[in-house]
């Protein structure tokens, strides 16, 4: 038997590291970094709805997270090909 | 068994996850990223929740391989400003 209260606990846990480390952490001057350490906390969010089951708001999120990030990813470099300060 | 899978999953993610924190490199916490997917997967699979671990599977290597067009391209431009005498930090 899995023990749900624990992912729930360590989503938690991962999306409040994921957040700190998105606006504190490590060389966040480079936008790359800040993007990546994003994804952690996208992934904390998703193992909380994961233990609510809420598949369909799982999905969703999945399929979000990969579309901003394309996105994202294309605006910074557009950006850096102008040579704007992000 | 499920205990241990359990176990497996979350030192999966915690690797992940504070490899993608405090690594330098981009294509570190591009290989650090697929570690943190695969614990990610093995979870909803422990929830026994097949078509979502499908869709999971399928998601993570297609971000993989976004970062790694948008690192190289965003190396390329750098470099380029670099030789043409730009300062740029």
């Amino acid at each position: 038997m899995i023990s749900v209260p624990l992912f729930f606990y360590f989503g938690i846990f991962l999306a409040i590291v994921g957040s700190i480390a998105t606006a504190w952490g490590p060389g966040v001057n480079d936008p790359i970094v800040r993007t990546f350490n994003t994804e952690v906390a996208s992934i904390g969010v998703c193992l909380v709805l994961l233990c609510y089951n809420h598949v369909l708001a799982l999905l969703t999120l999945l399929a979000t997270t990969v579309i901003i990030t394309l996105i994202l990813f294309r605006a910074i470099i557009r950006l850096e090909e102008m040579g704007a300060d992000v | 068994m499920e205990f241990f899978v359990s176990i497996v999953a979350i030192a999966l993610m915690v690797i992940g996850a504070f490899g993608i924190i405090f690594l330098k490199k981009p294509l570190d916490k591009v290989i650090m990223f697929t570690i943190l997917d695969a614990g990610f997967v093995l979870v909803i699979v422990l929830f026994k929740y097949l078509d979502v671990a499908m869709f999971a599977a399928l998601a993570g290597p297609l971000s993989t391989l976004v970062f790694i067009l948008a690192i190289v391209k965003i190396n390329e431009i750098r470099k380029k400003k670099l030789e043409s005498g730009e300062i740029h930090d």
